[in-house]
């Protein structure tokens, strides 16, 4: 299916909404996860999915396909975009939704204690800021390549690449913390 | 613990967060896509090599059309400074020299007519004076150099007598001419005088 996208981008930049609506079917489940996993909160992640796509169709005739996979990684720039944006104007709710998980420093060693070690990496990872969340969930369950995810954030490759390698060390750090 | 290994684990819940079916199925028909408008630049935010070489192309047709431009321009004036510019990178052979000092004698004769000022005249003559004598230096010959002068004196004289307010101004210029020409004579007399001296004291040796 993918294999068609080139050609249907092509048409949607041509106005061809149907087309649109065949690459709409094609990431729908990618950029939803991606944006609820980030805002925990399905109405929302809904509304921002359909603002991703509705921003990716006005700025679609100036966009220039150069190889695979470039699409995706301006589909995740604009929804990175929008979440930033969300999140900028809305800090009290993610701070809520981040208190849901992460209560207090007591509360969490508590909590993590009682989990099993894959659970303490999901508060560990809950604990990074919005960014480098973002980047292992690019890097490590969307499985982008590092050239990907350095156009979606704007950084060159090689820090993407120094920046994983950080934030891994880092949520070793964090599981360790709990640990003791 | 081996951190990759849970984040693989973590990755099979991710994957997991599904929207729910009614808005997979039916929120592409509630998008409302407005009409999309095409940018006039879109087509060189798509061709980025192509846009350079416009970009390079326009900028290329711009200092044609400036120094082109700029080429009428007569002392004091804005575009001047970028003709003086051309003339030093274009003019850096010795036959150069000599189109310069037309150049000069032309921007006279024209500041002369159009009544640019004393001031102005004044300075493009000094400049011609220092034109000559830049040529003077550069010229292996200085026959195709008074052909040239004579021919700027001619035309210098012909100024004054149609602006007879700027003969005093433009004496100086020809004054800078006949002394350029009697210095190339004395320069003539002396050389003669110097081979004469040599031949001499060459057969003085000999004998």
């Amino acid at each position: 299916m993918n294999e068609d996208v080139p050609e249907l981008i092509q048409r949607a930049q041509r106005g061809d909404k149907e087309a649109f609506g065949q690459i709409y079917k094609i990431y729908l489940k990618k950029i939803y996860r991606y944006i609820y996993y980030m805002i925990q909160n399905r109405q929302l992640a809904e509304d921002i999915t359909q603002n991703a796509f509705i921003k990716a169709w006005k700025a679609l005739p100036s966009f220039a396909f150069t190889k695979n996979g470039t699409f995706q990684a301006y589909l995740f720039k604009i929804a990175r975009n929008l979440l930033t944006d969300y999140q900028r104007k809305k800090k009290d709710i993610s701070l809520e939704l981040i208190a849901d998980v992460v209560k207090s420093d007591e509360d969490l060693i508590d909590y993590v204690t009682r989990k099993e070690e894959e659970k303490t990496v999901g508060n560990a990872l809950a604990t990074l800021d919005d960014d480098e969340r973002q980047i292992v969930v690019l890097r490590y369950f969307e499985e982008l390549s590092f050239s990907e995810i350095s156009k979606i954030v704007g950084k060159n490759e090689g820090a993407i690449r120094v920046q994983v390698h950080r934030i891994l060390i880092k949520l070793k750090n964090r599981i360790k913390d709990y640990g003791n | 613990m081996e951190i990759e290994k849970y984040l693989a684990k973590l990755k099979r819940e991710y994957m997991g967060l599904t929207p729910d079916s009614d808005f997979v199925d039916k929120s592409f028909e509630r998008l409302e896509l407005p009409v999309q408008k095409k940018s006039p630049f879109s087509f060189f935010v798509k061709k980025p090599a192509f846009s350079l070489a416009f970009t390079l192309l326009f900028i290329f047709i711009g200092l044609f059309s400036l120094i082109q431009v700029a080429q009428a321009s007569l002392p004091g004036e804005p575009l001047y400074p970028v003709k003086k510019l051309y003339e030093n990178l274009a003019f850096t052979k010795p036959q150069g020299k000599k189109e310069k000092t037309e150049r000069r004698a032309n921007e006279i004769i024209d500041i002369v007519n159009k009544k640019k000022g004393k001031k102005v005249l004044k300075e493009t003559i000094d400049d011609y004076k220092k034109t000559i004598d830049e040529a003077k230096e550069k010229l292996s010959t200085g026959k195709d150099l008074e052909e040239v002068l004579s021919e700027q004196e001619k035309r210098f004289e012909q100024a004054i007598e149609e602006n007879p307010e700027s003969k005093e101004m433009l004496d100086e210029a020809i004054k800078a001419i006949r002394d350029e020409k009697t210095g190339e004579d004395v320069k003539g007399e002396i050389d003669g005088k110097n081979e004469k001296s040599e031949s001499e004291d060459k057969n003085s040796g000999e004998n």
